[in-house]
């Protein structure tokens, strides 16, 4: 019975795809990267505080001084579907070494033209966060071997549900592409102490380029009701409560201390930048600033500059990058002495500090479809002496 | 006799590393189209010619003719033409246009539609189509 079942499958698959393709242009298209890296030393406990924590962790990457080829190692594979008269369908699915290659779906959507400006897509889709945050598994638009992880670290609230609105218009010489969104998140938010439920709710984003040859322009931003309920219950509000029955706050205090540092809140994220492609001459800078306004998260100011140069099929290119969430003490002003220091640990307990990394790259398009690439990175924590160095290097590839 | 026939070599391999082309449209096709008009339409920056009508490109499969175009025409490298395409095309903005094999099925297509535009080798018979510009 069971090469009959085979049969019958695919039969049934045959089918599908005959019927498919009889109603509709059906594209397959993927990429895919495969990665490795090593510290040239063991990550270290560069500002002292007694362990390896998670800035010490960005400043590595991903990797310690045994070579690995998973945490940056990515595939996708996308379905396109013209299904005619302006409507498409459009299915990306996605799988990375540091999420063990479970296979998610990063982009389904379904797509209809509404004029040659307009485009309304609804669905699951990348929230463009950042200038790059769209495209920035696909290792193949990336010049060097990976963006700078100042701006583009890992966020979990990166894919969200939703419709978006995308325009293209021409000004003169200009090009201009926009995108209009209304989105919501809810998933597991990462933290040292453990995921917890969070939710983001009324997503409203914008995201302008403006490109004229060899210049670009770029800026764009979300804001969000962000809902950290299940992290203050679990952790901002006990650590609030251990203190304060230390240090004899009165009830009152208390509560209105929980309500200054909690994290549910409005997030706010912006960034700005532009890009010049002149004569083979490769330039750069985007800056970001993001948070949640009124709550004891601290904002982030990071930015990164790169410079390079083509020559023939070979490109180097230097980055710069910071990263700093400046602290601000400014909402515990007229609490007691004792809820200050409360409310100064909590916060500066939630920030990473300021930290820098350079990073040369040299990119070798060995094959019309592939790209070679090595990164050599240093990064510093403000005030250290010490710093990380190591190199990540591998093959990027579209298809 | 030796200098004629290295003339004829150096041309031979003159005509291998150039492999210049040129744009071809439909006969009926009167839009002013320049290099810059060109280059924006086959990269999706723009999607109709000045005269307003609806603008369809058609690129022709990898080789010397789409090496020289993508270079000459749009100003970039082949790679750098399938990063600017696989940035829009998995990020749901936009696809690269449709390819076809030959110069002979781009000058059949072109011919037959007054709203696309492709490029053909030089050596190409382009007596059914407009050439709009050389490269």
């Amino acid at each position: 019975m069971k090469p009959m079942k085979k049969c019958k499958v695919a039969l049934l698959i045959a089918g599908v795809c005959c019927s498919m393709s009889s109603m509709a242009e059906v594209k397959f298209n993927g990429f895919a990267s495969i990665k490795a890296g090593v510290l040239f030393d063991d990550p270290t406990d560069l500002n002292s505080n007694g362990f390896i924590d998670d800035e010490e962790m960005i400043l590595g990457g991903f990797y310690d001084k045994d070579l690995s080829f998973k945490p940056e190692s990515v595939f996708a594979l996308q379905v396109y579907s013209d299904l005619g008269e302006g409507l498409s369908f459009t299915a990306q699915l996605f799988a990375e070494g540091r999420s063990d290659f479970d296979v998610e779906a990063r982009w389904v959507y379904l797509s209809y033209e509404l004029t040659d400006e307009w485009k309304v897509n609804v669905g699951r889709m990348v929230l463009p966060m950042f200038y790059k945050s769209e495209s920035e598994k696909i290792g193949y638009t990336v010049t060097g071997n990976r963006l700078p992880r100042s701006v583009y670290d890992d966020f979990d609230f990166a894919v969200v549900e939703g419709v978006r609105l995308n325009n293209s218009t021409e000004v003169g010489d200009w090009t201009i592409n926009s995108s209009f969104g209304y989105y919501s998140w809810e998933g597991d938010f990462g933290t040292s102490n453990g995921d917890f439920n969070t939710s983001f709710d009324n997503i409203i984003s914008v995201s302008a380029e403006f490109n004229y040859d060899w210049l670009t322009l770029f800026a764009g931003g979300f804001i969000a009701e962000i809902d950290f309920s299940e992290l203050n219950e679990a952790v901002i509000y006990p650590g609030i409560d251990g203190g304060a029955a230390a240090f004899g706050l009165s009830a009152t205090e208390t509560q209105s201390l929980k309500d200054t540092v909690q994290l549910s809140g409005d997030g706010q994220y912006y960034y700005i930048g532009a890009s010049i492609d002149y004569n083979d001459w490769l330039m750069t800078a985007e800056y970001a600033d993001y948070g949640i306004k009124d709550t004891g998260d601290t904002f982030n100011e990071v930015y990164y500059v790169m410079a390079g140069k083509r020559f023939n099929e070979y490109t180097v290119l230097y980055t710069y990058e910071e990263y700093d969430e400046p602290e601000d003490l400014s909402s515990l002003n007229g609490f007691s002495v004792p809820a200050q220091a409360i409310g100064t640990a909590i916060i500066n307990n939630l920030l990473t500090n300021k930290f820098t990394t350079q990073t040369v790259s040299l990119r070798y398009d060995f094959h019309s479809n592939a790209a070679f690439k090595v990164d050599v990175f240093n990064s510093k924590p403000n005030g250290s002496n010490e710093s990380v160095s190591g190199m990540s290097f591998g093959v990027d590839l579209v298809f | 006799m030796r200098k004629l026939i290295t003339l004829t070599a150096s041309l031979l391999f003159c005509s291998s590393v150039f492999a210049g082309g040129v744009v071809i449209v439909h006969p009926s096709n009167t839009a002013s189209l320049d290099n810059k008009a060109i280059s924006k339409i086959f990269l999706g920056k723009s999607k109709k010619f000045s005269d307003g009508s609806e603008a369809k490109p058609l690129n022709l499969e990898s080789g010397d003719t789409s090496a020289e175009f993508t270079k000459e025409i749009l100003g970039k490298s082949e790679s750098q033409l399938k990063a600017y395409w696989s940035k829009l095309l998995f990020t749901g903005k936009g696809q690269a246009p449709e390819s076809l094999a030959s110069d002979a099925d781009i000058i059949d297509m072109v011919s037959k539609n007054p709203n696309m535009i492709g490029y053909v080798s030089d050596s190409a018979n382009v007596d059914s189509v407009k050439v709009v510009s050389n490269f």
